[in-house]
């Protein structure tokens, strides 16, 4: 499903990613993990099309398409989900008037006719007991106000409604606290499916206790420098990242 | 309005042979033909200069008793003018390293080809009015130059005493400076009447700061109560360069101060901070402007006013982000407290945006001191004067406590307190 | 009621046929006097008080100079070679269907969804038929006069109801307030006027029939807008459609009083045509509007949506007499292309306890001049007054500019006035996250930017409040890369 090869990128000159190879087969989860700067959030919007990064050398298909050549909103056509690490506010414009805007625009990509209210509202209702979400935060302005844990509740919210086909988790499990994490993963264990694929990128081991990655995979220093099952996270919580650095192989 | 002009006439007095006579003499008929400027123009919209006279001043006694100044104590470099006349005997000697300080009058006598462009820019056509009398009328001040790559350790002092013992009334001075790249400056200015005086002090004060340098210009005005005061200072901020311009004023009849600063080439920073106390009979207006020539320049600018009694308050600042200046932050306050039903403040904060990728801010309020803090401290035992002298203080105490010279700062702290007439808590001084 | 026939005619009247054949004979060339303007008031019947008034204006006129203090740019106007009274173009000289007509005109008539019949007005195109039902009218005109309500032109309300005309015009904004009020006061062609008698809540807004047919009052239009003791009206002047008009020059002046415990809504949409790309053509809109709180608890409230006119000069403003009275401003100024805006509002607080809202939104694109230009002004008598002015720009492009120049005047140690203001471009973080959930980039730009003036939007009453979003995508179209 995704494939990464030999992707460089750059930010302003400065590399960060350097050669990192990636494969995500459908229906599977793969955590990434991997020290501070190791390049695990640029991999992340990379994928997600963020202006600002230069790839340099190297490609990125989804299902064999291209995907470094598409506009951002195309990748979330093809079913790219990003969920930001820091969702952003956008005052005066309402999460949910948002949202329709945001699947009618995918459901448009795809040439599927749009969603009419009602319809779009029950969905809307049904996806929020997933998460948790309070529902009087739909008619608030885009995580303006929402506290750090509403904020990433409404990310996988998102996600639960837009059913993307591919979710790039980033530093999902940041800020929040063990009962939001547990119904954070419950969100997206719900969604996981044969036909769906998660790229968990995370700096801690604990969210994949929910979220049983598929695959663990060691991001340092711009490449993949190790991938292992699971447990190799665990290992990592023990070990830390020095043991897998190319200066302390050497 | 021309009664100015017409005693300021009676006194110019020109020697043909003198260092720049003929530029002097064209800056004097530029400012005569112009006249003053009338509250029609934007810049004075809020300043009226109609009532401005020069009073017959009285010679008084010299006086001794700015040897107690707190700001003249000390050891440090100092340059003292009185009356607008350096003294040799009340400055003191300078001898750090990459310093030269030279009183203007000394410069004039020797080598004036070096002030050429200073008296050419007060004689041409466009020269503000105040710029031009400065220029006709201007006989000391100081020069002061950094060298390249020079810290300078200690606060350099340059204190304009007026004693009123001087039959002149219009008493013009010049401070240029210029900061060598990476060089680190401070400098204190303060303008200081004595009680009788009445002059009118028209001060220049210019200051270059080349590549990556910093430099901290504190200017306290502190006037005699019938004395007028009309200050302009200009700053230039070369590449990566910090300047920092404080403005304190405090007394005065009418104060009229300009700063205008231009952060000319990417990465300068410039912070404009000021802070007045418009009591009972005083105006005081400031006017500054912050120009944006280049991208990737930061500026700050946070103005403190109080208006008591019938004391009326002015702020003007504008923020000009030229076309092509991308990457700016530009973030301005003026916040004011009125402390008596009949003072006044007007303020005028204005933003001239023509590049896009800016982060520009400003916020202005007019206020009184909260009165359900005044009553939370009442409840806890303090007396409601006191309180009200405190949270006076603790609005103004943003401004004064970034002031990094302790002798200005204590001063400062003195002042605000005495004029409430209560105690005020004493801020912990570093040892000098 | 006496009002039934005046509502009628003055909806009626630029069909009437006889109305038509009457001036099309007679019209002024260029040029400004008082003989113009004796002819002027002759042509529509004025009784001799009206031309004095007039007269009294044009002397005041003469002696004033036209301001600059604008930070607007356009070429000296010479009111010598404006005709002051010029009839209405007749039927053959104009476009004889949509055919004839700028087709980019018609497309954003048909993304606004403007009927066809609508269009055909806007654009000037020769039609005979009242398309407005001579029903809809009955229902109309009964509502308002069971209510006791005065709706008619301005030249109706100096014949029928001159009491009241002479009571109020000029009270608010004086014939020499400045130079475009006083040229407006000699020569004002038209406009509407409005009375609401005590304790009456006007039963509709006064809003889509005027919308329609206020349009040829002229280029000095004058309304006048009186809520007695108790009364409530909102008034929606303006139009979605981008208005086209063969005088370059507007100068309009609107004045509403407000007595004890009054409230007037007064709602603008202005789309005149802006000019091209270039800036060429567009409308000069030099407008003075200016409402009175004059009674106890009364209230003001003036909410804009401005993205038409080459140039627009205009600050609605209140003044806040009476005990505890309200001013509200709410404004959305778009400029594209070469426009400039120099708009915003004067909030006089007079009274005790008087309080205002300013909320500014300005959007600056391609090379468009946007400034906001504002005044607090808090009289030593406003004991207890309060002001909140939020001003925001929003910056596309790196062609165009936002200004702010705010003034706050405060005389009344009691007072608490506030400031903000912030100017920045569309937030690329913000455009990011949109498109990356699927939307894509104009439709992401229009999503920021309503959320911007939502505040303002929200101000109007719903249905144009639809069509103001509406317009103010279109008008943004192409300024997004």
């Amino acid at each position: 499903m995704l494939k990464i090869e030999n992707l460089h990128v750059e930010i302003e000159g400065k590399p960060i990613l350097r050669g990192l190879d990636l494969e995500l087969p459908s229906g599977q989860v793969h955590a990434i993990m991997g020290p501070n700067g190791s390049g695990k959030s640029t991999l992340a919007h990379v994928i997600a099309g963020k202006p600002g990064y230069t790839v340099t050398r190297g490609s990125v298909t989804f299902d064999g398409k291209d995907l470094l050549a598409l506009e951002p909103e195309a990748r979330a056509g093809e079913g790219v989900f990003l969920a930001f690490q820091y969702p952003l506010e956008i005052p005066g414009v309402n999460n949910v008037y948002m949202l329709k805007a945001a699947l009618n625009g995918i459901r448009k990509y795809r040439g599927l006719p749009e969603m009419d209210a009602v319809q779009f509202l029950n969905l809307v209702k049904a996806k929020t007991k997933i998460v948790g979400l309070k529902e009087s935060l739909l008619n608030r302005p885009v995580n303006q106000g929402f506290s750090g844990g509403e904020k990433k509740r409404n990310e996988v919210f998102q996600m639960c409604v837009l059913e993307p086909r591919l979710a790039v988790l980033d530093e999902t499990d940041s800020g929040l606290d063990i009962d939001a994490l547990r119904i954070v993963a419950e969100g997206v264990n719900q969604l996981r499916d044969p036909a769906r694929s998660f790229l968990v990128v995370t700096h801690y081991q604990r969210l994949l206790d929910y979220i049983v990655p598929d695959a663990v995979h060691v991001l340092a220093q711009g490449r993949i420098v190790k991938s292992g099952p699971r447990e190799l996270a665990l290992e990592l919580e023990q070990r830390g990242y020095d043991w897998l650095l190319p200066t302390a192989v050497a | 309005m021309a009664a100015l002009l017409d005693t300021l006439a009676r006194e110019f007095r020109v020697d043909a042979d003198a260092p720049f006579a003929p530029l002097r003499a064209r800056a004097f008929a530029n400012a005569r033909r112009r006249g003053l400027p009338s509250p029609r123009e934007e810049d004075w919209k809020y300043t009226d200069l109609a009532g401005l006279t020069l009073a017959a001043t009285r010679p008084a006694s010299p006086s001794s008793e700015h040897a107690a100044l707190p700001l003249i104590a000390g050891d440090g470099p100092r340059l003292v003018f009185v009356d607008g006349r350096y003294s040799a005997a009340l400055s003191s000697p300078i001898s750090e390293a990459g310093l030269t300080v030279r009183p203007l009058s000394a410069m004039l006598a020797e080598q004036p080809a070096a002030l050429a462009s200073l008296f050419e820019r007060g004689a041409a056509d466009d020269a503000p009015v105040f710029d031009a009398l400065n220029a006709a009328f201007v006989e000391d001040g100081a020069l002061i130059e950094v060298a390249a790559d020079a810290a300078i350790a200690r606060p350099l002092t340059v204190l304009f005493l007026y004693e009123g013992a001087e039959a002149r009334g219009h008493i013009a001075s010049v401070i240029k400076v210029r900061v060598g790249a990476r060089s680190r400056l401070e400098l204190v200015e303060v303008h200081y009447g004595r009680e009788a005086a009445t002059n009118l002090t028209n001060a220049s004060t210019d200051i270059e700061a080349a590549a990556g340098s910093e430099l901290t210009h504190y200017r306290l005005t502190a006037e005699a109560a019938q004395a007028n005061h009309i200050g302009s200072v200009r700053l230039r901020a070369a590449r990566d360069a910090a300047l920092s311009s404080y403005s304190f004023v405090f007394g005065g009849r009418l104060t009229r101060i300009d700063v205008r600063a231009a952060l000319a080439e990417p990465g300068a920073r410039v912070t404009l901070n000021g802070l007045f106390v418009a009591g009972a009979g005083q105006h005081i207006d400031h006017q500054t402007f912050i120009d944006h020539q280049a991208a990737h320049t930061v500026s700050e600018e946070l103005y403190k006013g109080l208006a008591d009694g019938d004391g009326r308050g002015v702020f003007r600042g504008q923020v000009l982000v030229r076309p092509g200046a991308q990457k700016i932050s530009a973030q301005q306050a003026s916040h004011n407290l009125l402390l008596s039903p009949t003072a006044e403040i007007d303020t005028k904060p204005e933003l001239e945006i023509y590049a896009d990728d800016v982060v520009c801010t400003h916020g202005a309020t007019v206020g009184q001191i909260d009165e359900a803090a005044v009553f939370y401290l009442q409840s806890r035992g303090i007396p409601a004067a006191e309180a009200r002298a405190l949270l006076t203080f603790g609005f103004a105490q943003a401004v004064v406590e970034q002031v990094q010279f302790a002798p200005l700062r204590a001063w400062l702290t003195a002042a605000l307190a005495g004029r409430a007439d209560v105690p005020l808590p004493t801020p912990v001084e570093e040892s000098p | 009621m006496a009002t039934s026939p005046d509502v009628q005619s003055f909806i009626g009247q630029k069909y009437d046929a006889g109305f038509y054949t009457d001036i099309e004979q007679e019209s002024l060339p260029p040029g400004l006097s008082e003989d113009t303007i004796r002819f002027l008031s002759a042509k529509k019947g004025e009784p001799r008080w009206m031309l004095d008034w007039r007269l009294k204006a044009y002397a005041r006129w003469c002696r004033m100079a036209e301001p600059t203090w604008a930070h607007v740019h356009y070429p000296k106007i010479d009111y010598q070679a404006i005709s002051y009274y010029a009839a209405p173009k007749s039927q053959k000289d104009r476009p004889q269907s949509l055919d004839e007509v700028d087709p980019k005109l018609i497309e954003t008539y048909n993304k606004l969804g403007i009927p066809l019949e609508e269009q055909k007005m806007l654009a000037g195109v020769a039609v005979d038929v009242v398309f407005d039902s001579v029903s809809v009218h009955t229902t109309f005109k009964e509502k308002l006069a069971a209510a006791g309500v005065i709706f008619c032109s301005f030249s109706e309300a100096v014949r029928e109801h001159p009491e009241l005309v002479q009571r109020y015009l000029g009270s608010v904004v004086p014939q020499h307030d400045n130079y475009f009020a006083a040229l407006n006061s000699a020569v004002f062609s038209d406009g509407s006027f409005v009375y609401i008698p005590k304790n009456t809540r006007c039963p509709m807004e006064l809003s889509t029939y005027f919308r329609m047919n206020a349009m040829n009052t002229g280029q000095f239009e004058r309304t006048l807008i009186v809520a007695d003791a108790g009364s409530y009206v909102s008034y929606l002047e303006g139009c979605t459609a981008p208005q086209r008009d063969e005088n370059q020059l507007h100068a309009a002046v609107v004045e509403l009083i407000a007595l004890d415990d009054a409230e007037i809504k007064y709602s603008t949409v202005q789309n005149w045509y802006p000019g091209d790309e270039e800036g060429r053509g567009g409308i000069y809109n030099f407008v003075t509007k200016r409402g009175d709180c004059r009674g106890r608890n009364s209230k003001i409230s003036w909410t804009q949506v401005e993205t038409g006119s080459a140039i627009t000069w205009k600050y609605p403003s209140c003044v806040l007499r009476g005990e505890n009275s309200v001013g509200e401003f709410y404004s959305v100024a778009l400029t594209n292309n070469r426009q400039q805006a120099d708009t915003g509002t004067k909030m006089i607080h007079l009274g005790r306890n008087t309080r205002s809202t300013i909320v500014s939104k300005g959007i600056s694109a391609g090379r468009g001049q946007n400034a906001y230009r504002g005044l607090v002004r808090i009289a030593r008598s406003a004991e207890g007054a309060r002001n909140y002015t939020q001003c925001d720009s929003l910056l596309m492009g790196d062609r165009c500019g936002a200004h702010t120049f705010p003034y706050v005047e405060v005389k009344n140690s009691s007072a608490k006035v506030e400031h903000e203001a912030s100017t920045s471009k569309i937030s690329e973080d913000q455009l990011f996250y949109l498109r990356s959930r699927g939307i894509g980039n104009e439709d992401a730009v229009n999503l920021i930017v309503n959320g911007f003036c939502k505040q303002v939007f929200k101000e109007l009453p719903m249905e144009f409040a639809v069509e103001a979003q509406k317009l103010l995508s279109i008008s943004l179209e192409g300024a997004v890369g």
